[in-house]
Formats: structure tokens, C-alpha cells, sequence
């Protein structure tokens, strides 16, 4: 495949005009992403964020054309909204105009996970070492994207850090790796444990609390088409001051979680099934608990040679 | 870059790919990329998958835009799956207050298997019952959980005095939504097809006898008078396809096209049905008997009429592209049936109130809600 042009490459007023005019297209794993705005914090923020991607050029397939905006109306000029819209639908309320770039990923998703049911889709983080993927669901606050983005600067590869895309024909992972959102104290806490990590723009009073971006590195994106073979399932659990430790998890349990953190379960009907029962038959699953970042990290390193080994 | 020869319109690519799904091979990813978000937006891919598969054409698309055919194939029959489910429940709870339930539009069409069904995507569940027993079926739902979704004391009195259905009904928990209908046109409407005719004439089906979709004549009518006595017609080109289907289906039989005109004149719905055949068959190129298009020929409107109807649909049945913006054309086109179906539903000064309630009350004092009278 020919080396393509990434995002970082393309000047400034260049960018602007494509996101203004016919969209500037992203390639993110497998899929490919058009996105037009009119928005200054888009057109500032976008190329920070994502600077390693491919750009998808228009003679290219995008999957989606996504534009985000200040919806209509006499808020435009006071307190700037910007809304998200897929088509003509626009599935969020608006938010206010700074915080563009945040809802601009929260869209991606949902085209994702409410329009590719080709895939199961899951709300979990993924990240490969040695050519064996782990699955890590969690409930928001769980500690997931900390984890896999610590994992990820050093040295794992990043498939996803909210959406899992797990092929329904042969349980695959097709990664969909995206600028990992961080929130609240991760922000510092990723930051301090890695002085390479580029985090974007800090976004304060979102839904979330304060929100920032860390940029995926360059070979989690250059592999985004390379898919992932699912070799265990993580539930991590953060908890402060926690002594770290793991238990195994039965598979029916496993299986229960997965469903309840899929998207789109009950779309796919038997296929669905037949998916999550045999992943989670398939696989290893453990509940991680521990109180810092490099304690989570030293049990998946633990438990990641020990299936590596089986 | 290979530009397409008509890639300005994607609506049309689409619509030619409907009609002969093997010229996918000749579309390039440009216009993939915008036949995909027009199909998504109009509701089209889950049938385009179906067209395409009938036709032995899906291994020629390439794989970006074949996944969003499968994706949308694969939420419709998740939602057939769901409408089985829910007529089921509907039937229990409807036992004893009316002998029969009759299923309207996409649900009929998914219950009974027909040809619009592969791979349509709807969400609303469509059913007539008796105009007497419309009370007891109202409270039943209710007491089932089904909730009314329009509760300002206009919009209570709009539906039950002047429609021809209660306001939608939603279930919260399951997220369905039902149209229970006493006819197939509003009170006010300026046609007047007679409900009994339409209840006697349903035909039960095999699997329930409580169960029944209307006869295949009268669901072609009702299929044409939803898309051509509306004022805004959102999923105008999917109606069209179901028309299409119903027509190709039903009319394998020969007696259907001898029967169609003079039912249609029966039920007062020559008008709708003549632009139904008209449409299909310049949009989809549906076969129409000449004796049935002679026999419905006088139903049509003068030749003035006939050629702005033709300008306005023209326009409005071809998706467009979402983020591309209204030519001047589609515009007045989309005022002009806006303002025709308004005409053809309300009489005049209730068409006035109408208007001035929704353009000058409600914005400015909003909705007056009957359940909460201390809210304003």
C-alpha cells in the first residue's frame, strides 16, 4: 500500500478549507471518517489531536460524513453552541461551542456503535502485546482508558480505549484506536508517569468534568487495520488505596457483563450470542483491583505472561 | 480523480441502483461514499442489501459500502423480530374489546412476510381498529404502560376530534411507538373513504384469527394515500418502493388490476391511487396494465394540476444528499405539497386555526398541558 499523507502534514489554512468545504477526511482503523465543520475550535483542535492519521482523500470511501456545528438559530452569536449531526439527525443536545472537539469524538462513537452491526460493539478499551489482545470493559470511572493509555506509552499497542468492535463472523478485533479521553486527575497522573505523552487542549465543565486528549501513538495508528485476537478479558477497578489483586471471573458472569456493555446485542439476535458465549469460553477472565496506575499495570503484566506462556 | 457522470446526485445513483442493482459495479468510492449517506438518511439500505441480494449483485460491491448495506439489513430484521413481538403483546391485551386487530403499513407487511418487508426499516407499528371500541383500546394501552407522547390540550384535541388516529402512543421501557388509527384519512379530510369497508373487506390471517391486514387492494390504496395526501413526506422514496413491491406482487394476479380502480373509486381514493401508479411506474418502471391505466385515467387531475404535481415530486421523491442545501426548486416544491396536504386534510378556516396555532400560539405562549393546569 502506498504511504499515505497523515493530517500533520497538511497546512493549516488547508485544513481549514477542506473541513469548510468538501470535509477532511480521517482514516481510523479500518474505517474512514469525513468530517465538515465551520467551527474555529475544530479547525484548531482536529489536526492537534489527530496528526498521525491518514488523511482519506475524496476520491476515497468514507463511512461516514459527520459535521459538527452551531446549531440554527439567534445562539450563534450569543454563547456559541455546537452540535453534532449525522445526516440531518443529531443525536445530543448542543453543548457549548468550546467544547466542539470532545463532542466531535462522542459522535464518531455513536456512528459506531449505533450503525455497524457487522461488528458486536462494546464499551471496553483494547491493547495488544506480543500478538495477543485483551478486552478491558468498565463502567465509566472504572479506570479503563488510564490504564490502556499508560499500556500504551509503554510500548502495547492500542486498538480502542471505548469501543471494542468484535467481528461477528469470526470474533476478531478490529481496532478503532482514537485519541484516548482522559478525564479529571488521569489527565496528571498520565502526564507525570510519561513525558512523552502528548496530551491535546484540557476542556473543563463537560458532562465528564475536565476532559483532555492523549494523542494515540504512531504504530497503534499505522496497524489499525491489522486486527486483534482476543486472549483475555480485564474488569479493572480502581480504588484508592486498594492492595492489588486479581480473581478470576466465571464465564457466564463474563458473558452477562458483555451484553450488558454491548451496544448492540440485541440487534445482532443469535449471532450475538453465539459471539459472547464463545469468547468468553474461549478466553480467560479476571476482576483486577488495585489502588495505583503502576499496580493495575503490574498485574496485567503478570497475568499477560502467564496466559502468554499457556 | 475519476469524477462519476452523475455524482451531483446520489439520490438518483440510487435510485438507478434500485432498478438495476448490477450497475454497482461502475460506482466509484466517491460516489459510494454519498450514495451511503443519502440511503442512510431516507431510511434505503436495508432494502438496497435485500435489492442487491435478489439480484445477485452483493459480491460486486465493494466491501466499505457493502458493510453498511449489511448493517442496515441486519437492524431491519432485528426490528422485525421486535414487531413480532410486540403484535403479540398488542393481541393479549386487545382480547375481548375487539374481535379483530388490524395491522396497518410496515407491521402488516413484516407480519404477513410480503415483499416491502425484506429489509425495511420503520419504527412505528401501525394498527386499525373499530372507531366504537377506540376508547377501550386507549385505555387498555395505557394501563399497559403505552403512554401519549403529545400532551398540550391542542395537540389532545387536533388528534381526537379532527384526525383519524389518537396521538402516538409510546412504550418508555421498550421504546416502540403505535399509531392506533379509526381510519385512513383525518375527519376533515376533503376524501372520504368509508372505515367499515375497509374493516370488512381485511382478511384474517392464518396464524390468529384476531388477527388481519387489509385486503391487497385497499393496501395499495392506503399505501398511496399515506405518501400522496401528506404534506411532508420524510420517507417519500421508501413508500415508493413499497409500492412498487405491493403492486408487482398483488398484480401477478389478474383479477387485482380489474379490482384496484373500482375500489379505489369506492373508498373515494381515486385521486392518491392514480398518483401512486403514476410515480411507480415513472420512478421504478412498475408494470401497470394499460385497461387499468385507461380504466384510471379520468381519476387524474386537469393538465395544469398534473404538470406542478409532476415538477413538485419530481423533486421530493428523490433522496438528496443530507449536508447538501435545498436548491430554490426543492424548496418551493416541498412549500407547494406542504401547503397541498394541509389543503387536501383541513378545510379552510380550520386549516387558519390550525396554522395560527402552531405558527403564533405555541411559540409564543407554548403548549397548555390539560395534566398539569398550574404549570402556567
Amino acid at each position: 500500500m502506498p504511504r499515505r499523507m497523515t493530517v500533520g502534514t497538511l497546512p493549516a489554512p488547508e485544513v481549514k478549507t477542506r473541513l469548510q468545504g468538501d470535509g477532511l477526511g480521517l482514516r481510523i482503523g479500518s474505517l474512514g471518517m469525513r468530517i465538515l465543520s465551520r467551527m474555529p475550535a475544530i479547525h484548531q483542535g482536529l489536526p492537534a489531536a489527530y496528526a498521525d492519521y491518514p488523511v482519506l482523500e475524496l476520491d476515497e470511501f468514507a463511512d461516514f460524513r459527520v459535521r459538527i456545528d452551531a446549531p440554527p438559530g439567534p445562539r450563534r452569536w450569543i454563547r456559541p453552541q455546537a452540535q453534532f449531526y449525522l445526516g440531518t439527525t443529531a443525536p445530543f443536545l448542543p453543548l457549548p461551542a468550546h467544547h466542539a472537539l470532545a463532542m466531535l469524538e462522542w459522535g464518531m462513537n455513536w456512528c459506531v456503535s449505533s450503525g455497524m452491526h457487522r461488528y458486536l460493539v462494546v464499551h471496553a478499551a483494547a491493547a495488544e502485546k506480543d500478538g495477543l489482545t485483551y478486552l478491558f470493559p468498565g463502567e465509566s470511572g472504572s479506570g479503563k482508558s488510564t490504564l490502556v493509555a499508560s499500556l500504551m506509552l509503554s510500548g502495547w499497542r492500542l486498538l480502542t480505549d471505548e469501543l471494542v468492535l468484535l467481528d461477528a463472523q469470526d470474533g476478531s478485533v478490529q481496532p478503532f484506536p482514537r485519541p484516548v479521553g482522559l478525564k479529571n486527575d488521569a489527565i496528571a497522573i498520565i502526564q507525570r508517569a510519561h513525558d512523552h505523552a502528548v496530551v491535546g487542549h484540557q476542556v473543563r465543565d463537560t458532562t465528564k468534568g475536565l476532559v483532555a486528549h492523549l494523542r494515540p501513538d504512531a504504530d497503534s495508528i499505522r496497524r489499525g487495520e491489522e486486527r486483534g485476537t482476543a486472549a483475555g478479558i480485564f474488569f479493572p477497578r480502581f480504588r484508592r488505596g486498594a492492595t492489588a489483586d486479581f480473581t478470576p471471573r466465571a464465564p457466564h458472569e463474563t458473558f452477562l457483563a458483555l451484553v450488558n456493555q454491548s451496544f448492540n446485542y440485541q440487534i445482532l439476535g443469535e449471532s450475538g450470542f453465539r459471539l459472547a458465549s464463545s469468547l468468553v469460553t474461549r478466553v480467560p477472565a479476571y476482576d483486577l483491583q488495585y489502588g495505583t496506575m503502576d499496580d493495575g499495570k503490574a498485574l496485567i503484566r503478570q497475568l499477560h505472561a502467564q496466559i502468554a506462556r499457556q | 480523480m475519476p469524477r462519476s457522470r452523475d455524482s451531483s446526485h446520489p439520490g438518483r445513483e440510487l435510485i438507478s441502483l434500485f432498478r438495476a442493482p448490477e450497475r454497482a459495479e461502475q460506482i466509484d468510492p466517491r460516489t459510494w461514499e454519498q450514495i451511503i449517506a443519502t440511503g442512510r438518511e431516507f431510511n434505503l439500505l436495508g432494502r438496497l442489501y435485500w435489492v442487491a441480494q435478489e439480484a445477485g449483485a452483493l459480491t460486486t460491491i465493494p466491501n466499505g459500502p457493502a458493510a453498511h448495506l449489511e448493517s442496515a439489513w441486519i437492524a431491519a430484521e432485528a426490528q422485525r423480530r421486535a414487531i413480532g413481538r410486540e403484535v403479540a403483546y398488542l393481541l393479549k391485551l386487545l382480547r375481548g374489546v375487539t374481535s379483530r386487530v388490524v395491522l396497518l403499513k410496515g407491521a402488516a407487511y413484516a407480519f404477513t412476510g410480503l415483499p416491502p418487508a425484506h429489509g425495511r426499516q420503520f419504527s412505528d407499528i401501525d394498527i386499525l381498529v373499530p372507531r366504537q371500541v377506540l376508547g377501550q383500546v386507549e385505555a387498555r394501552l395505557n394501563w399497559a404502560g403505552w403512554l401519549a407522547s403529545h400532551h398540550g390540550s391542542y395537540d389532545q384535541r387536533y388528534y381526537r376530534e379532527w384526525m383519524h388516529e389518537l396521538p402516538p402512543l409510546r412504550h418508555p421501557q421498550r421504546g416502540s411507538t403505535l399509531d392506533v388509527h379509526h381510519t385512513i384519512l383525518p375527519e376533515t379530510a376533503r376524501f372520504h373513504p368509508n372505515p367499515d369497508a375497509l374493516l370488512c373487506a381485511a382478511r384474517t390471517l392464518p396464524e390468529d384469527d384476531s388477527l388481519a391486514v387489509l385486503a391487497p387492494e385497499d393496501m395499495v390504496i392506503h399505501s398511496a394515500t399515506h405518501l400522496f395526501v401528506e404534506g411532508e413526506i420524510p420517507h417519500g422514496f421508501r413508500d415508493l418502493l413499497d409500492l412498487d413491491a405491493l403492486l408487482r406482487h398483488f398484480g401477478d394476479n389478474p383479477t387485482f388490476w380489474a379490482t384496484l380502480p373500482v375500489r379505489a373509486r369506492e373508498l373515494d381514493l381515486e385521486l392518491p391511487t392514480f398518483l401512486a401508479l403514476r410515480y411507480c411506474q415513472q420512478f421504478l418502471g412498475t408494470p401497470v396494465p394499460a385497461p387499468c391505466s385507461s380504466d384510471m385515467a379520468t381519476a387524474g387531475p386537469g393538465a395544469a394540476t398534473q404538470r406542478i404535481l409532476d415538477a413538485c415530486y419530481r423533486r421530493l421523491l428523490v433522496p438528496t444528499l443530507p449536508d447538501a442545501s435545498l436548491t430554490p426548486g426543492q424548496w418551493a416544491a416541498g412549500a407547494a405539497i406542504f401547503l397541498r396536504g394541509h389543503w387536501l386534510r383541513m378545510p379552510l378556516p380550520l386549516l387558519a386555526r390550525h396554522v395560527l396555532q402552531k405558527s403564533v400560539v405555541v411559540p409564543l405562549f407554548g403548549e397548555q398541558d390539560p395534566a398539569e393546569p398550574w404549570a402556567r
